[in-house]
């Protein structure tokens, strides 16, 4: 299977795309069914925050190895305008969209690692990790 | 004095035969390519270049024919397309009535916000179509529930009740409530029931109803 895969998004449908596409690659992978649901929504959280807030940016997926351990890294990047308040962003229940409950707080609960860059207007950078269980 | 006369003569000349080549440049590039030229039958450069512009004028008729041949099949491919989006949608939404003011909307597909503006539009028009007092979605088809498509829901299901009608969600996978628990979706004031079956007890519940076995005579 191919090193990295990237999945522009811009659009609406493309969430689902880069979601649908991530999933599929995760069930390759050899994930099961409930990390691939969480794969799929954080994908989709991190896209349709691009979308909302910076317009377009990149979903890149990338197969990496530590000792062992196989698993994804998952980087959502976009040149929007940025987070001034990373903490509050985290925090359940914060929303600027009108959405329920929080989809970054979220996405660092469902994945093994989580790292998120930003400021004002210098566009967002999420890093999330998901490792392979059992081995 | 003759060859001022046979000067003036060829001027003439050439200018004619330049103004009878411009009106046919002129038209040809607006995009009229009715006029066509009169190849004369001299043989001399002015007939040399009509004959070159008249096969210009060819290719760019036949070069036009083309690209509108290629307009109309990608137009037709367009409304195919538009048509297809139409049948989808439609198809997308189903509202069913299971029993007298019992409704089904059974949900598959990805849900965007295009998507769920039309799912509230026709699970309201269904609610008052029927007189619905319970309505049942059943979100078993629908591959991810993130926030956004968790706030639809609610959305839905809080403009149902504005019209006297209760909902009951089904067909929330194990997975899908693992996410939405990680993602603090809060949905307490939302009636669950695991599959579509029990939502139907729950409905004939609330309706004061039973099933019950059919007696032996």
């Amino acid at each position: 299977m191919t090193e990295t895969v990237q999945v522009k998004v811009a659009t609406e449908a493309d969430v689902y795309v880069a979601a649908r596409q991530v999933k599929a690659l995760a069930r390759q992978m050899g994930f099961n069914e409930a990390d691939q649901t969480r794969i799929e929504t954080v994908i989709s959280e991190l896209a349709r925050n691009i979308v909302l807030y910076a317009g377009e940016g990149v979903i890149e997926v990338q197969v990496v190895t530590k000792g062992k351990r196989q698993g994804f890294k998952i980087q959502a990047l976009d040149h929007g305008p940025g987070i001034a308040d990373i903490e509050q962003a985290m925090k359940d229940g914060y929303t600027t969209s009108g959405g329920l409950g929080s989809g970054l707080g979220g996405a660092k609960r469902m994945m093994d690692a989580f790292h998120i860059e930003s400021a004002p207007g210098r566009g967002t950078k999420v890093t999330v990790f998901k490792w392979l269980r059992g081995q | 004095m003759a060859e001022k006369t046979n000067l003036d003569q060829y001027k003439k000349f050439v200018k004619e035969r330049l103004k009878s080549l411009l009106d046919v440049v002129q038209s040809v590039s607006a995009g009229d390519f009715s006029v066509r030229l009169e190849i004369p039958e001299e043989e001399d450069e002015f007939t040399a270049l009509s004959i070159e512009l008249e096969r210009m004028t060819d290719d760019l008729i036949k070069a036009n024919r083309l690209s509108e041949e290629r307009m109309a099949r990608l137009q037709a491919a367009v409304e195919d397309k538009e048509r297809l989006l139409k049948t989808v949608g439609e198809l997308s939404s189903p509202v069913i009535q299971v029993w007298e003011d019992v409704l089904v909307m059974p949900l598959v597909g990805a849900i965007d916000s295009t998507r769920a503006a039309r799912i509230m539009e026709d699970l309201l028009t269904g609610i008052t179509k029927y007189q619905a007092e319970i309505v049942i979605i059943d979100i078993t088809g629908v591959p991810v529930v993130d926030t956004s498509v968790a706030n639809h829901l609610v959305q839905t299901i809080k403009a149902a009740s504005l019209l006297g009608a209760k909902c009951v969600v089904v067909g929330i996978s194990s997975e899908v409530a693992q996410s939405l628990i990680n993602l603090g979706v809060d949905l307490s004031g939302v009636v669950t029931r695991s599959n579509l079956q029990a939502g139907v007890w729950y409905a004939m519940e609330m309706m004061g109803l039973e099933v019950v076995p059919k007696k032996e005579e």
